[in-house]
C-alpha cells in the first residue's frame, strides 16, 4: 500500500526556489572567473608575439560588450568573495585559548589581507612600469 | 499478522523507556529487547523539560535533606521506603548520564553545577542550560544506538496488552506506516508513555501524552494510583501553556501582581528578600515554595482581583529583568526564546506574563519499587507509573531523576525475571487478537457523520477542568463524573474522515481519546471520593489534610460501570506525617 | 475571536488513491497562531484526514518540520502573521520521500544518524560511576553548539546536495559527528572521521549555508561541515606525508 512519493527534481533542481537559484547562481560565477583567466592567458600569449596581433587582441578585449563582460566578471568575482569571507567564521573551529574569537574579527582580517594583497600588486606593477 | 519476539518489550520510548532498555543490556547482554514507540525517540516529550535533574552531589548537601524535600513536597503521600531508594540511587544514576555524553553545565572546576529549585532547601538540581531534557533524551537515545539488542519500533502505536496463563506477554501495535497490526511477543513487558496532561485543556504536555500506557494497564486489570493528583505548575506562558521553567525563579526571578507586590508573601511562604540581596533567593521559601502552593496562592489572588487581565485569562508576571542580559543568556537562554517567540516580549526589558498550567501526573500505574506492577511480567517506570515518590506533590527536577531511577529499577527486575520462561502459545492469545483486530476494524468501517473526535476532546478537556481543576468540591467532581460517563457512550460513535492505511492519524487519536475518557474517569472519582485537602488535591469543602482517613493511595480499578476505588496505605519509615513548613521560619529538615 | 480568514494551500498525497494534489482550506485568523494551529485547525474541525506529525508545539520536538511558501520551517514557529494576506502553501519537507499527506519517510535520515557513532568512545575499560569526567565551561563551550540540533531536518531541505547525491551524510548528522569529536570527554575521533569521508557527498558541499541559514536552534552546521572538511585535509596530507606513522 506504500508507495512514497520522490518528489526530488533532477537537473533543473535550482529552479525549485529562490535561494537555490542563488546557490546556483553563486556556482556559476566561477565559469566568469575561468573565462577572465582564460582571456588572461591568451593575453600574455599574445604579447609574445607581433605588436598588431597584440593590439588587435586588446582591441577586442576594450570592445564595449566585453567591457559590460569584465564588470558582469568584477561583479560576480566581488560577490563570491564577499559571501566566502562573510561565512568563513563558522568554518573556523572558534576557539583560541578557551576565547570565542569573533565573527567580526574573523571577516575583518580577510577583508584587510585582501587589501594588503591588491595594494601590493598594484604598488608592484607600479614599479615595474617605472622602471 | 505479523508477530515478532522479544525477550522485554518496552513501550515507550522517551527518557524512562530508553533508560530501562539499556538497564536490560547491562543486566543480560543476551537478551533482545523491543522498544516501541508512537513517535520517533527523540520526539518523546522528555525532550521539553527544561530546568534540571536532582541528585545530591555537593559537599553541603547530605541524603537526608533530599528525602526530607521529598517526603514533605508529596504532603507525605510518598512511600518513604521508595523515596529512600530513589535518593540513593540518583546520583550513581545521573553521573551514569554523564558518562553517556549529557553536556551538563559545569563550574569552572570542571564539576558538574547545581542550581535551586522550588520546594528544596539546599541546591541539588543539575542542568544542562534551560534545555536538561532534550540533552538528556537525545543523550540517551544517541547512546542507546550503539547497542544491537534493542529493535526499535519507532511510529507504532501500542493498542492493547496480551494476557495469558496469569502474565503479560506482549502487546498488539499498530504501524503507523502501513496501517498494520503486529503482534509482538516478550516474557516482560515495561511500560513507559509518559503523563497524560492533555485530558486536560491548558497544559505543558505535548500532544503525545495522552496516557496510553495507563489506559493499556487499567484495561489489563491493573490499578491506577493517587489519580486525583495533578500538578499545575505555577508559571506557563497563557494562551498556549508553554512552560516557562522553574529555574527562572531559582536564578532569582520573582512573581508580581497587578499592585507589582510579591504576593507570596501573604501565603505563609516566607518573607521576600530584596532581589539584590546575596540571599535572594532563599530555599524552600516565596518564589521557591512547592509548585501546589504558588498555584493555590495564584487562585486566591485572582478571587481577590489582584491579577492581570489578558486575552487569555487572568495573569502575574514573572519579573527577571534584574538578572541582566548575560545571566539570562547564559543561564535561561531557553525562557527567553520561548517569551519572545511565543509571547512577543523579551524578558530582559518586560516581565512574562504566567499563569498555571498543567503540567505533571503524579497517579499512574500502580508499581512497586521494582517497577512491577500487580500482573506478572508486566512492568511501568516513568511518568506513567507511580511508585510512589511523588505523592501529592511532585518536587520539580525530581521527575527526570525518576525516569532514570526507576526505568533503571525496571529494566534490570525485568531481565532477571524473565530468564528461562516459554511464551504461552494457543486460543487464547489468538482471541485477544483477533478481539483487538476486530475493535480497530469496527471503529474504521463506522459510517461517517458519527461524533467528531475534536468535539468530544473539547468537551472531555472542559469537563476536566471546571469539575478537577486546581480547586474542587463534590458538586464539581460530580457533575464531572457524569459528563465524563456521557462521553464514554459519545466515543463509541466517533467516526472517521480518513480511510487511507497509510498514517492515519486520526485512527490513532481515535484511540487515544478513547483511553484519555477511560483514565479520566478514574482520577473523577478518586478524587471525589478523597474528602480532604493534600497537596495538588484542594477541595474546598474538605479543607484539611485528614491522615485519620486518608493518609492512603487510592486504587481506581475498572469496571464495567464506574471505576471502584480501594486504598493502600502509604509506607512511613522514619518521617511521620508533620505540617508542611516554607518560608524562612523553617529549619534543616524540618526541624 | 476576529472575522478574519486566511487561505491555506495544503500538499495532499494518499499512496492508496492517485497522485499529489494542492486542497485549499479557509481558516480563521489570530495574530498568535502559528502554521501548526492552523493546520490543526482543519484537522479538527474540517478534514480529519490531513495527516502531519507535530509534538511540543515549543520548537524542541524536531517533529513538525515542513515547507511554507517554499522555505522549510518549523510550523510551530512559523506565524501564520509573517504571511498575510495569505495564501499560505504547506508542502512535506523537500528532499525526502513522501508517505502520505505532509509527512516524509526519514528513516535514511535516521541511519545517517546512526552511521556517525552518536556517542562518546572511550578507552577505560570499565565504567566507574564514583565521579563525574571532569569538564571545564571553556571545553564544554567548544562543542555545545553543535549539540543543540533537535534532528528537524530542516538542512536537509535546504541543501542543494542532498537533492542530487543520496549517500551524502547531511549537515545534521556532520554537525553530530563534529559535537562529539569537539567533546573533551570523547576518544573515538578517528573511528567517526573514517565514516565521515567514507561517502562522497562531504566534498560537493561547496560552502554554500543554506543550511545554517534555515536552522531553527543555530547549530551552524555549515561550519560544521567546513570544520569537517579542513580537518580531513590536514589528515589526509598528514597520512601522505608520514606513511609510517600509523594511526592509533
Ligand atoms: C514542559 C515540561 C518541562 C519539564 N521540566 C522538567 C524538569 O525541568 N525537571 C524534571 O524533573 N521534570 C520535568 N518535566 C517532567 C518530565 O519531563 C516528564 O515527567 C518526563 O519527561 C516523562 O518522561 P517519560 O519517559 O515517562 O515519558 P515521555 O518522555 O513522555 O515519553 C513517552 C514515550 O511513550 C511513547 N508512547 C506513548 N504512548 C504510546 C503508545 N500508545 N504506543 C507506543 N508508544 C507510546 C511515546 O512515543 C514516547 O516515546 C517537564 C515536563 C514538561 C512537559
Ligand atoms: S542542524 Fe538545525 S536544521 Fe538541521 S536538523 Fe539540526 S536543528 Fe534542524
Ligand atoms: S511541534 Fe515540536 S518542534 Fe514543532
Amino acid at each position: 500500500m506504500n508507495r512514497p512519493l520522490d518528489r526530488r527534481l533532477g537537473w533543473t533542481w535550482w529552479t525549485r526556489n529562490g535561494s537555490y537559484f542563488r546557490i546556483f547562481l553563486r556556482e556559476a560565477t566561477s565559469a566568469f572567473i575561468l573565462a577572465e583567466v582564460v582571456l588572461f592567458m591568451l593575453l600574455l600569449h599574445k604579447a609574445g608575439q607581433d605588436a598588431e596581433t597584440y593590439l588587435a587582441y586588446r582591441d577586442f578585449l576594450w570592445h564595449p560588450l566585453m567591457v559590460v563582460f569584465h564588470l558582469v566578471a568584477l561583479a560576480f568575482a566581488l560577490w563570491h568573495t564577499i559571501s566566502f569571507f562573510l561565512i568563513a567564521p563558522n568554518a573556523l573551529p572558534g576557539q583560541v585559548a578557551g576565547r570565542r574569537i569573533p565573527a567580526a574579527f574573523i571577516i575583518g582580517q580577510q577583508f584587510a589581507g585582501l587589501a594588503a594583497v591588491t595594494l601590493l600588486l598594484f604598488l608592484w606593477v607600479a614599479w615595474v612600469g617605472a622602471t | 499478522m505479523n508477530e515478532s519476539q522479544h525477550d522485554v518489550l518496552i513501550i515507550g520510548a522517551g527518557g524512562a523507556g530508553l533508560r530501562a532498555a539499556m538497564a536490560v543490556v547491562e543486566a543480560n547482554p543476551d537478551l533482545s529487547i523491543g522498544l516501541v514507540s508512537k513517535v520517533y525517540p527523540m520526539r518523546s516529550h522528555t525532550v521539553a523539560a527544561e530546568g534540571g535533574m536532582a541528585a545530591v552531589i555537593k559537599d553541603n548537601d547530605a541524603r537526608e535533606h533530599h528525602i526530607y524535600d521529598t517526603i514533605s513536597g508529596s504532603d507525605w503521600l510518598a512511600d518513604q521506603d521508595a523515596v529512600e531508594m530513589f535518593v540513593d540511587e540518583a546520583p550513581r544514576e545521573l553521573i551514569q548520564l554523564e558518562h553517556w555524553g549529557c553536556p551538563w553545565s559545569r563550574e569552572d572546576s570542571g564539576h558538574v553545577a547545581v542550581r535551586p529549585f522550588g520546594g528544596m532547601q539546599i541546591e541539588r538540581t543539575w542542568y544542562a542550560a534551560d534545555k536538561t531534557g532534550f540533552h538528556v533524551l537525545h543523550a540517551l537515545f544517541q547512546t542507546s544506538l550503539q547497542f544491537s539488542q534493542i529493535t526499535r519500533y519507532d511510529e507504532y502505536f501500542a493498542t492493547s496488552l496480551i494476557t495469558a496463563d496469569g502474565r503479560c506477554q506482549g502487546c498488539v501495535a499498530l504501524e503507523l506506516r502501513t496501517g498494520e497490526l503486529h503482534v509482538l511477543r516478550a516474557n516482560a513487558v515495561i511500560i513507559c508513555t509518559g503523563g497524560f496532561g492533555r485530558i486536560f485543556p491548558f497544559t505543558t504536555n505535548g500532544s503525545i501524552k495522552t496516557g496510553d500506557g495507563l489506559a493499556l494497564a487499567y484495561r489489563a486489570g491493573v490499578a491506577l494510583k493517587d489519580m486525583e493528583f495533578v500538578q499545575y505548575h505555577p508559571t506557563g506562558l497563557p494562551g498556549t501553556g508553554i512552560l516557562i521553567t522553574e529555574a527562572s525563579r531559582g536564578e532569582g526571578g520573582i512573581l508580581l501582581n497587578n499592585e507589582g507586590r510579591r504576593y507570596l508573601q501573604d501565603y505563609d511562604l516566607g518573607e521576600p528578600l530584596d532581589v539584590h540581596d546575596p540571599r535572594h533567593p532563599q530555599n524552600r521559601a516565596m518564589e521557591l515554595g512547592p509548585r501546589d502552593r504558588l498555584s493555590q496562592a495564584f487562585m486566591h489572588e485572582q478571587a481577590a482581583g489582584r491579577t492581570f487581565d489578558g486575552e487569555y485569562g487572568d495573569y502575574v508576571q514573572l519579573d527577571v529583568r534584574h538578572l541582566g542580559e548575560e545571566r539570562i543568556d547564559s543561564r535561561i537562554p531557553f525562557v527567553r526564546e520561548l517569551a519572545s517567540n511565543y509571547a512577543g516580549i523579551d524578558p530582559v526589558v518586560e516581565p512574562i506574563p504566567v499563569r498555571p498550567v498543567v503540567h505533571y501526573t503524579m497517579g499512574g500505574i500502580d508499581t512497586d519499587v521494582h517497577g512491577a506492577t500487580t500482573l506478572p511480567g508486566l512492568y511501568a517506570a516513568g511518568e506513567c507509573a507511580c511508585v510512589s515518590i511523588n505523592g501529592a506533590n511532585r518536587l520539580g527536577s525530581n521527575s527526570l531523576t525518576e525516569l532514570v531511577v526507576f526505568g533503571a529499577r525496571a529494566g534490570r527486575h525485568a531481565a532477571t525475571a524473565v530468564a528461562g520462561q516459554p511464551l504461552s502459545d494457543g486460543p487464547e492469545i489468538d482471541r485477544q487478537v483477533a478481539a483487538e483486530r476486530d475493535r480497530i476494524a469496527e471503529l474504521r468501517a463506522r459510517p461517517a457523520g458519527g461524533e467528531r473526535i475534536a468535539v468530544i476532546r473539547d468537551d472531555l478537556n472542559t469537563a476536566m477542568e471546571a469539575g478537577a481543576g486546581i480547586f474542587r468540591d463534590e458538586a464539581s467532581l460530580s457533575a464531572c463524573c457524569a459528563t465524563l460517563r456521557e462521553l464514554e457512550e459519545r466515543v463509541a460513535r466517533i467516526s472517521l474522515d480518513d480511510t487511507s492505511p497509510v498514517y492515519n492519524t486520526e485512527l490513532i487519536s481515535a484511540l487515544e481519546i478513547d483511553g484519555m475518557v477511560d483514565i479520566s474517569r478514574a482520577l473523577a472519582h478518586a478524587a471525589l471520593d478523597r474528602t480532604e485537602s493534600r497537596g495538588s488535591h484542594q477541595r474546598t469543602d474538605y479543607a484539611a489534610r485528614d491522615d485519620a482517613n486518608y493518609l492512603k493511595h487510592s486504587m481506581a480499578y475498572r469496571t464495567d460501570g464506574d471505576p471502584r476505588i480501594d486504598y493502600k496505605d502509604v509506607v512511613i519509615t522514619r518521617w511521620p506525617p508533620a505540617d508542611r513548613v516554607y518560608g524562612s521560619s523553617a529549619g534543616k529538615d524540618g526541624k | 475571536m476576529s472575522d478574519t480568514t486566511i487561505q491555506l494551500e495544503v500538499f495532499r498525497y494518499r499512496p492508496d488513491n492517485g497522485g499529489p494534489t494542492f486542497q485549499s482550506y479557509e481558516v480563521p485568523y489570530h495574530d498568535d497562531w502559528v502554521v501548526l494551529d492552523a493546520l490543526n485547525y482543519v484537522k479538527n474541525y474540517i478534514d480529519g484526514s490531513l495527516s502531519f506529525r507535530w509534538s511540543c508545539r515549543m520548537g524542541v520536538c524536531g517533529s513538525c518540520g515542513m515547507q511554507v511558501n517554499g522555505e522549510p520551517a518549523l510550523t510551530c514557529a512559523a506565524f501564520v502573521r509573517d504571511h498575510m494576506p495569505g495564501p499560505i502553501r504547506v508542502e512535506p519537507l523537500v528532499n525526502f520521500p513522501v508517505e502520505r499527506d505532509l509527512v516524509v519517510d526519514i528513516n535514511g535520515f535516521m541511519e545517517k544518524l546512526d552511521h556517525v557513532k552518536p556517542y562518546l568512545v572511550r578507552d577505560d575499560e570499565a565504567d566507574d560511576l564514583s565521579a563525574e569526567y571532569l569538564q571545564t565551561p571553556t571545553q564544554l563551550d567548544r562543542y555545545k553548539q553543535f549539540s543543540m540540533c533537535i534532528n528537524c531536518m530542516l538542512c536537509y531541505a535546504a541543501c542543494p546536495v542532498i537533492g542530487r547525491v543520496d549517500e551524502f551524510i547531511g549537515p545534521a548528522a556532520l554537525a553530530l559527528a563534529q559535537r562529539y569529536n569537539l567533546d573533551s570527554r570523547d576518544q573515538g575521533k578517528n573511528m567517526r572521521q573514517d565514516v565521515i569521508f567514507q561517502n562522497e557527498g562531504i566534498w560537493e558541499c561547496t560552502f554554500v549555508g543554506e543550511c545554517s541559514e534555515v536552522c531553527p536552534k543555530h547549530v551552524d552546521p555549515a561550519g560544521a561541515i567546513q570544520q569537517a572538511k579542513l580537518e580531513g585535509a590536514v589528515d589526509y596530507y598528514k597520512r601522505l606525508l608520514t606513511p609510517w606513522a600509523r594511526r592509533s
